[in-house]
């Protein structure tokens, strides 16, 4: 078994939670921060569909993950249990807040704007400067895109993210979601077979991914 | 969901296959040699071009000072579930208020007056129907009891008796001894009163064992206010002896 990349940096945080208790954001733990803010939003992002759940889940994911540390084994590697609770904390966030939802949507509040969808206040997409025409192009596809994802059951949105968006290999994402590589492979044609039906007009639509591979 | 494209029972598994050759970035890993049909061919075309389109979506980056406070305010309330447990049992506990009382003493005396329109008749009922009602209706809750077997026995004890001779009693006879005392000794008084010389605050008490030996005049005064009774008992007396 290869070495856990971050073993250093989890050890230094065990080792200043053993001396200090509850840590603050700094040191070793403002080091594992930034190494992983940016996946674990980016998860929370896409899973849970918008920008104000996305800060929920990552703030509960860094809660858990800092709490739970002092208990992690080196059983899994460690960013694989980092994305295994950034997955459950975002399923679990959706869940609550389209039960919040549904219930909003009784009262005489339901109109309420939540902060859902892309190109919220609360996020910044990380690109380069480009016309308005082709910025508008491109935030509307990143939306039907991103609605055809919301779209997938928990399980099948969860791998397609993995897979896709983070570009986990099927043995990393086998052990964030502890299940057979034979169930990743399943569950992903099964998410491509949903996609399928949504997303092939859109692509179609705006001409992406054509012209470059064709079989032979 | 289903894609729109045909299936076969075998085309999952030759999917599956197929995923495998589906890089991260929607780039091919490796061209498949053949596939199991047309319709899986068209789905492995599509399953790339999704693929590209999904590792095209932008990162999405944080703000950096809203996710920061926020795991920071994470981490500031660890042990949250014991600090709220700790609060919570450091409460102070709380005497009821005094409106409490009235408010209770109102209820209960609300409660009262809202007797139910069903016992004004009930009462009116009861009330107009008089004491045979009730009579009636706890005399017919008793329960009947046997006669006992020894009610039998004195009874048929007490019918013995009652077939006896008839005679005077004793206590006949105590009765008749002193009514004769009482009558003797006033008849004395009178007499005495009727044929001497008055004698103030002289009078003479005779005791007697039989109506026999008194005098003539007394006895038939006896006799007379006894309704012969005395005269009686002399005869049966002579006739015992």
């Amino acid at each position: 078994m290869t070495p856990d990349p971050d073993a250093h940096l989890v050890q230094a945080c065990q080792a200043a939670m053993s001396k200090a208790g509850q840590p603050g954001l700094e040191g070793p733990f403002r080091a594992m921060y930034e190494l992983y803010k940016d996946r674990v939003y980016n998860v929370c992002f896409r899973i849970s569909g918008n920008a104000t759940d996305a800060h929920d889940a990552s703030q509960e994911t860094f809660g858990i993950l800092f709490r739970k540390l002092p208990d992690f084994r080196f059983q899994s590697k460690f960013s694989s249990w980092v994305y295994r609770i950034a997955v459950n904390a975002s399923i679990d966030l959706r869940r609550r807040s389209r039960r919040l939802t549904s219930l909003e949507g009784m009262g005489p509040d339901s109109s309420r704007p939540r902060g859902d969808g892309i190109g919220s206040a609360r996020d910044i997409r990380d690109e380069r400067a480009e016309l308005p025409v082709q910025a508008m192009t491109r935030q509307e596809l990143e939306q039907q895109i991103q609605g055809a994802i919301d779209r997938l059951s928990p399980k099948l949105r969860a791998i397609t993210v993995l897979r896709y968006i983070e570009a986990l290999s099927y043995e990393e994402i086998a052990e964030a979601l502890q299940v057979s590589l034979g169930t990743v492979k399943s569950r992903l044609a099964r998410a491509h077979d949903s996609l399928d039906r949504e997303l092939t007009p859109i692509l179609d639509r705006y001409h992406v991914g054509e012209g470059e591979w064709r079989a032979q | 969901m289903s894609s729109g494209l045909p299936i076969r029972p075998d085309c999952q598994v030759a999917r599956e296959l197929l995923v495998e050759r589906i890089g991260s970035a929607g780039n091919l890993l490796a061209s498949p040699r053949e596939f199991h049909c047309s319709a899986c061919q068209v789905w492995f075309e599509r399953s790339l071009a999704q693929a590209r389109a999904l590792n095209a979506l932008p990162r999405r980056i944080a703000e950096l000072h809203s996710l920061d406070g926020l795991v920071v305010a994470e981490l500031n309330a660890g042990c949250r579930q014991e600090r709220a447990a700790a609060a919570l049992t450091s409460l102070e506990r709380v005497d009821a208020p005094c409106e409490l009382d009235l408010l209770v003493s109102e209820y209960l005396g609300r409660a009262v007056h809202e007797a139910p329109r069903e016992l004004d008749q009930r009462v009116a009922k009861e009330i107009s129907a008089g004491a045979g009602l009730r009579a009636e209706r706890q005399v017919s809750a008793l329960e009947r009891l046997a006669a006992p077997a020894a009610l039998d026995a004195i009874v048929g004890r007490a019918l013995t008796q009652s077939a006896r001779p008839h005679g005077l009693p004793l206590r006949r006879w105590i009765a008749v001894a002193a009514t004769l005392f009482v009558v003797v000794g006033a008849a004395s008084l009178v007499r005495q009163a009727g044929l001497g010389k008055p004698k103030p605050s002289e009078f003479r008490v005779v005791h007697t064992h039989s109506v026999a030996s008194l005098d003539p005049f007394t006895r038939s005064l006896l006799s007379g206010v006894t309704g012969g009774a005395i005269e009686l008992a002399a005869q049966n007396r002579g006739t015992a002896r």
